[in-house]
C-alpha cells in the first residue's frame, strides 16, 4: 500500500493527505487543495502517519 | 472523412439511455457538473451528458462544450467498438482483444485538419479560457482527465490516459504521468537535457480513447494501434509547435500542445481516482503550454472518475487481457468479468465449467501474473452469472469455507500487494483468491432452480405485458 500522511493546513485548517516518499523528508512545500496555501510539512497543524506496521498504531494523531 | 466524436454523437439517441443535453449554464470548476452526475448515479441513470454552456475558469461564457459520462454503460462501449448494444458480456472483451491485435497505418493530412480550425498561441493559449471540471471536494483543483500522446526519441508514439492539473497559471499545468512507457519517455528526454513534447487530446471518437488503454509493448506506434480500434486509418496532421516532428490527431476536438521541461516538478493531487479514493498529493512533471487548437464548436471530454463513467475503462481492457491469456490455459473457463463494485480495478470474477482440483488457485496465480493491479479473484461455477453481482455474492456467502477457500497468495504477490497503489490497492496485505464453487468433496446442498422447460413456456410478456 502507498504510504501516506494526513496533514492540516495552518491557514484554513483543511485536512488532506500526501505521499510519504515525495514530501515527508523533503523541503518541497505542500499545497492545500482548499485554500492553495503553500506550507512545509513542519508547519502542519496535524500529522497522522500511522501504518499497520507501527507498534503504536492505536495512538491518536500527533497534534503540533 | 475520419472517425470523430461528433459523428459518433449524432448516432446516439437523445434521452436517458443515450445523450442528454444541458442548455443551462454551469460552472464546472465549482463542482456543478459532478453534482448533477452524482444525482443521476443515485437514480441509476447513465446518459452521456453534453453541457452546452459551461463557463470558463474566469467565469466567462465559453465556446467549449463539456461531454461527460460517455463510457458509463457497457452498451455504449460495445457500440463504440462496432458491436451491438446487447454485446455487453464476454463478446465485448473478446472484441477489444481482437482490436488490440489490429494495426492500421495512419493517413497524413497536409492541410485542413479540423482540429486546426482555431489556433491559440502565445498569450492567447491561456488554459483559464477553457471550462475545466473540478470533480470532488478534496481535489487539488480543476483537472483535465483525457488522453495524452508522447513521442519517444526512438520515434514511436505512445498514447495513454493521464490527468492534467490546472495550477492557476495561464500556461503551466502539472501532468500526472504514471504509465511505464510515458515515464520512460520523460526520463529519456530528461537524460538528453531536452524538453519532452506532449499533447493532451481532449476529445475524439470514443474508440480513440478506449484504444489508448490497450497495453501495447514498448516500440508499438499507438497511432497505428488506434487505427485498428477505429477500423480505419487515424488521420494525422503536423502539430503547430513542432511541425511534422510531432503529428497530432487531425479529427480531435481540442488539443493542448506542450512540453515537459527536464527535471521540473510541482505538486498535484489529491484527486478522486478511479477506485473512489483520493490519490495522495505527490510531485509530477510540469506541462508548459505551447498552443491550444480546436475545431469550431469544440467539445471537451471529461471522465467522471470513480463512478460508472470510469469503470468500463478499467474493466474492458483487463477482461480482454485475461480472455487472451487465460482461455488457452483453462479451456473450461465460461465467462470473465471485472465488476463495477471493484471499480474495474480490484476484483475479477471467473466462472468455470467442471472445475478441476487445484484449478482455482492456479487461475488466481495466472490472473495476478498477468494484471498486477487486481487484488481479488473470485471463481464460481458456470451456473453463476458473473455479470450478476447478486449471483456472485450468493455463491461467496454460500459455498466457501472461510478456513479453506479464501486463499491469500504469498511470495512476490504478498510483498507487493498494492504495487501500483494510489489507486488499485486494498488493505488486505495480499492477493486473495476466493473459491466460491460448489463443494465437490463433501455432501453439500443443491441450489434451487425453476425447471428450464417451465421458464421457456411461461413468457412474462404473455401474462404481465406491462412489466
Amino acid at each position: 500500500m502507498e504510504r501516506i500522511f494526513w496533514t492540516e493546513c495552518p491557514s484554513c485548517n483543511g485536512r488532506f493527505y500526501c505521499n510519504h516518499h515525495d514530501f515527508r523528508q523533503s523541503e518541497v512545500k505542500l499545497m492545500c487543495p482548499f485554500c492553495r496555501e503553500r506550507f512545509s510539512v513542519q508547519e502542519s497543524v496535524l500529522l497522522d502517519e500511522r501504518t499497520d506496521s507501527d507498534n503504536d498504531s492505536s495512538q491518536p494523531a500527533q497534534q503540533k | 472523412m475520419g472517425q470523430d466524436l461528433r459523428a459518433y454523437l449524432s448516432r446516439l439517441a437523445p434521452g436517458v439511455s443515450g445523450l442528454t443535453e444541458v442548455d443551462r449554464s454551469v460552472s464546472p470548476h465549482d463542482f456543478e457538473v459532478t453534482a448533477l452526475l452524482k444525482q443521476l448515479d443515485d437514480r441509476q441513470k447513465y446518459p452521456a451528458v453534453l453541457f452546452k454552456n459551461p463557463v470558463d475558469l474566469y467565469n466567462q461564457p465559453s465556446p467549449f462544450q463539456i461531454l461527460t459520462n460517455l463510457y458509463a454503460t457497457r452498451s455504449r462501449c460495445a457500440e463504440m467498438l462496432g458491436l451491438s448494444s446487447d454485446d455487453t458480456r464476454g463478446s465485448l472483451a473478446r472484441r477489444y482483444a481482437r482490436l488490440s491485435g489490429t494495426s492500421i497505418a495512419p493517413d497524413v493530412l497536409s492541410q485542413d485538419a479540423p482540429v486546426h480550425d482555431v489556433i491559440w498561441t502565445g498569450a492567447d493559449a491561456d488554459i483559464g479560457r477553457l471550462p475545466i471540471v473540478r470533480h470532488f471536494a478534496m481535489d487539488m483543483g480543476p483537472t483535465l482527465t483525457m488522453t495524452h500522446v508522447m513521442r519517444a526519441p526512438e520515434g514511436h508514439y505512445n498514447i495513454s490516459f493521464a490527468k492534467t492539473f490546472y495550477k492557476w497559471h495561464p500556461s503551466e499545468m502539472v501532468v500526472s504521468i504514471h504509465t511505464r512507457d510515458m515515464s520512460r519517455i520523460v526520463r529519456e528526454y530528461a537524460a538528453r537535457g531536452e524538453p519532452a513534447p506532449i499533447i493532451n487530446v481532449l476529445g475524439h471518437h470514443p474508440a480513440f480513447h478506449l484504444g489508448s488503454l490497450a497495453p501495447n509493448a514498448w516500440g508499438v506506434n499507438d497511432y497505428e494501434a488506434i487505427g485498428g480500434f477505429l477500423n480505419q486509418p487515424l488521420r494525422l496532421a503536423p502539430s503547430v509547435t513542432w511541425g511534422d516532428r510531432f503529428m497530432v490527431p487531425a479529427d480531435a476536438e481540442v488539443i493542448i500542445e506542450g512540453e515537459i521541461p527536464p527535471e521540473r516538478k510541482d505538486v498535484c493531487d489529491p484527486f478522486g481516482e478511479v477506485a473512489r479514493l483520493y490519490q495522495a498529493q505527490c510531485l509530477r512533471p510540469i506541462f508548459q503550454v505551447k498552443a491550444i487548437t480546436f475545431r469550431r464548436n469544440p467539445i471537451i471530454q471529461d471522465i467522471f472518475s470513480g463512478f460508472a463513467d470510469s469503470f468500463p475503462l478499467g474493466a474492458i481492457p483487463k477482461e480482454a487481457g485475461l480472455e487472451t491469456a487465460l482461455r488457452p490455459l483453462f479451456p473450461n473457463i465460461s465467462e470473465i468479468h471485472v465488476p463495477s463494485s471493484g471499480c474495474g480495478v480490484y476484483v475479477c470474477y471467473i466462472s468455470l465449467r467442471d472445475v478441476q482440483d487445484g484449478q482455482v488457485e492456479a487461475i488466481g496465480q495466472a490472473v495476478f501474473g498477468r494484471i498486477g493491479v487486481l487484488q481479488c479473484v473470485v471463481v464460481v461455477d458456470a451456473d453463476i452469472d458473473v455479470f450478476n453481482e447478486a449471483d456472485v455474492l450468493w455463491a461467496i456467502h454460500t459455498y466457501p469455507s472461510l478456513k479453506d477457500d479464501f486463499l491469500p497468495l504469498t511470495g512476490d504477490f504478498a510483498k507487493h500487494p498494492g504495487e501500483r497503489s494510489g489507486f488499485g490497492t486494498t488493505r488486505w496485505g495480499s492477493k486473495v483468491v476466493i473459491n466460491a464453487t460448489r463443494p465437490r468433496h463433501i455432501a453439500f446442498g443443491l441450489r434451487s432452480e425453476i425447471p428450464a422447460d417451465a421458464l421457456a413456456r411461461m413468457k412474462l410478456s404473455d401474462f404481465m405485458p406491462n412489466i
